[in-house]
């Protein structure tokens, strides 16, 4: 080190003792930290780019996981009426449909696929199954991972989740003279009965499906349902005229859980 | 000694944030200069500019224009594959804001479902 001229350097060494080590340590000690700091900051930024282990992680628990299908689409008629075509575009149109429906519920369609701006539907008309094609702009859209499966041979209902199990139960099923029909269907309204304690139980879920057997049935189209029940000593046989029971506590929980638009899917 | 360390230091700090490479050939001039002197005013057309005139063994015909990639027309997204399946498959455009249905408070009407 130089000593005795009028040098910066030369300055340090008349200073405190102290004070010239502390800067000298200083010195010493910055010079590593900012050559790192200067080759971490020249290196190009390195970005161990793994978003989809993170932000997959909820769909793989809800795909991979639990193998379970994809969430449903349902549509909610914006206007009050809809018309429904035979085929995307310049099709012929089948149905012109009122929202609310009969009940006074929203009308909605559960999503079978979708084609441009176009969207196909299950349509809750007879015959059961029956599609049309709608206008995307005429609804509302939205997803529900709530899916009822109902196994006849088994007597049994399962609500799933995004392939989760959440609730399952006994059923009482159409006799061989009204059977249930296999299919796939989707609920198209929820009712409160007057009578908790009535046929239908606390609640009825309207179902898009139809029986097909009975045209009309207690002054209705015919129209199928899952609810409840005031004797559930028949769940697990065939007791209905086509409905779907299950018990009144299956059914309140359902109730307050499953959209419109949850689908069904009655396999035999 | 020291001087010399920190104008070493905040050279390199500058040279690797700003990427200044002439700071550390320069040590007369302060850091954060970094026009370099003109060497020679200029006056027209670079002598060794190579591009200024064709290629005599190329003849003087227009530079032939390369054929514009055609654009890829756009096509209507085929619709799935119908595979069979006990549920649908979801909807290729679908919109991915779609939000998630709620639960409906009940409808006070008496059924006439099936029953």
């Amino acid at each position: 080190m130089a000593s005795g001229a009028e040098s910066p350097a030369g300055l340090l060494d008349r200073m405190d003792p102290m004070r010239r080590s502390l800067m000298s340590r200083a010195t010493v000690g910055t010079l590593p930290v900012l050559t790192a700091v200067a080759v971490l900051a020249a290196a190009p930024a390195c970005s161990s780019a793994d978003p989809s282990e993170g932000a997959s992680e909820d769909s793989a628990q809800a795909g991979e996981e639990a193998a379970g299908p994809p969430a449903a689409s349902i549509a909610t008629v914006l206007s009050d009426e809809i018309e429904v075509r035979s085929e995307p575009g310049d099709g012929e149109v089948v149905h012109t449909l009122a929202s609310p429906n009969d009940f006074g519920a929203d009308r909605t369609f559960l999503v079978q696929q979708a084609q441009d701006e176009w969207l196909e539907v299950l349509l809750p008309v007879r015959p059961n199954g029956s599609t049309g094609w709608i206008e995307a702009d005429d609804v509302e859209l939205t997803v529900t991972e709530f899916r009822v499966e109902i196994d006849m041979s088994e007597f049994s209902f399962a609500v799933t989740e995004g392939g989760e199990e959440l609730l399952s139960g006994p059923i009482g099923i159409g006799t061989s003279e009204n059977p249930t029909p296999p299919g796939e269907y989707y609920f198209t309204e929820l009712l409160r009965p007057s009578d908790p304690d009535g046929d239908y139980g606390a609640y009825a879920f309207g179902l898009s499906g139809h029986s097909e057997t009975l045209e009309t049935f207690a002054g209705g189209p015919g129209q199928l349902a899952v609810h409840g029940t005031n004797d559930e000593s028949g769940l697990g046989g065939e007791v209905s005229h086509g409905c779907i029971r299950v018990s009144d506590d299956d059914i309140s929980w359902m109730a307050e859980r499953l959209p419109i638009g949850t689908p069904v899917e009655i396999s035999e | 000694m020291r001087v010399k360390s920190r104008v070493l230091i905040v050279a390199a700090v500058a040279a690797a944030l700003f990427g200044a490479g002439p700071a550390f050939a320069s040590d007369d001039s302060p850091a954060g200069s970094g026009a370099p002197a003109d060497s020679a005013p200029v006056e027209g057309p670079s002598p060794s500019a190579p591009d200024a005139a064709p290629s005599p063994g190329e003849g003087n015909g227009p530079v032939e224009s390369e054929e514009p990639v055609p654009s890829p027309s756009e096509e209507p997204v085929p619709s799935p594959s119908a595979e069979p399946s006990p549920w649908p498959e979801a909807p290729p455009e679908w919109p991915g804001d779609a939000d998630q249905a709620a639960p409906s408070a009940p409808i006070e009407e008496e059924p006439n479902y099936t029953g």
